[in-house]
């Protein structure tokens, strides 16, 4: 490598080498970039499978993950009117503030839904189409389930056991959004 | 029995508490008990989101049970209905900005065995819930 002294000269001693190898570097043509975009290409992520770009965060009511740009919105909570005040703003917040897609609701742990939480997924299901998107629904027990029959809600909205189930069929569906 | 508790959006949980409750004694199926919670948890949301336009108010729930029968009055003294008959139409609803489906009465309905509204521009809605619990064989 070219040492180049002139700019050696100007670097304040820190007593580490690390500042005048970035610099030097710099000047001498970059070749740790390269490198790196080597290694975020070709070396898979630990935990192969799905690759969470967002970490679960746990919120009174609900959580959520994030996979690619699937957004999964666990609803822990009855989904009445005043779940669906809280839920309502801050899944939209994450549907803008991600880079998301497409929209699925695993209902694991939600007992009752009345009329209140169509209008929420209706809704969401609005807001991701306008964005190419889908949304879906997961893990509906025989309760909700009815909820959703009545409605009519599943010409618009597919339903599938899980959210690995649901994310999949995104993908082959709509592989040119992924 | 009779109860009377704010219009807020807390109490629609607490509502279906206390009904299911109160009906328990009949032994409902699964499916009865979530209809009629589902049916309450309707007429109550309306109460509020409507009836008071999310202001305080006081709503009323009564049920009376005469053998099998169930007989669930909800009562707010809020702002009223101007249309019956389009405000039970399913899928109308004069709050899209606030995505309500438009279903509330199409679920009470669908799940109670009769339904009835009465109501006063400016003085208030009683809705009348009634539905036979309970008398299928070997529950």
């Amino acid at each position: 490598m070219v040492y180049n002294q002139e700019i050696h000269d100007t670097i304040p001693d820190k007593g580490s080498t690390l500042p005048e190898l970035h610099y030097m570097l710099f000047w001498q043509g970059i070749f740790v970039v390269p490198v790196n975009i080597f290694i975020q290409l070709f070396v898979p992520p630990p935990g192969g499978g799905m690759e969470v770009t967002m970490v679960k965060e746990n919120v009174a009511g609900f959580h959520y993950e994030l996979y690619k740009n699937c957004l999964v919105i666990y609803v822990t909570q009855d989904l009445d009117h005043h779940a669906v005040l809280s839920l309502r703003e801050r899944s939209d917040r994450l549907i803008e503030a991600g880079d998301v897609k497409h929209v699925i609701f695993d209902f694991k742990d939600v007992g009752f839904m009345d009329s209140s939480g169509i209008g929420l997924l209706m809704g969401r299901y609005k807001k991701v189409m306008f964005l190419g998107g889908r949304a879906a629904v997961t893990s509906v027990g025989s309760a909700v389930d009815r909820i959703f029959k009545i409605s009519g809600l599943y010409k618009i909205i597919e339903k599938y056991d899980t959210p690995g189930d649901a994310i999949k069929a995104l993908e082959v569906k709509y592989e040119d959004y992924i | 029995m009779k109860i009377i508790f704010e219009s807020c959006s807390e109490n629609e949980a607490f509502a279906r508490t206390v009904i299911a409750a109160y009906i328990t004694r009949l032994n409902p199926t699964l499916e009865e008990l979530s209809d009629v919670k589902t049916a309450v948890s309707e007429a109550v949301t309306n109460c509020i989101i409507h009836g008071y336009e999310n202001k305080e108010g006081e709503i009323l729930m009564e049920c009376n049970i005469h053998n099998n029968d169930i007989s669930i009055v909800i009562e707010d003294y809020g702002t009223g209905i101007n249309d019956i008959e389009k405000a039970m139409e399913p899928l109308y609803t004069t709050r899209p900005e606030w995505e309500r489906s438009g279903m509330g009465f199409a679920f009470m309905e669908a799940f109670m065995d009769k339904l009835e509204v009465e109501s006063v521009p400016g003085k208030g809605t009683k809705v009348f819930l009634e539905k036979t619990i309970g008398i299928s064989e070997g529950q």
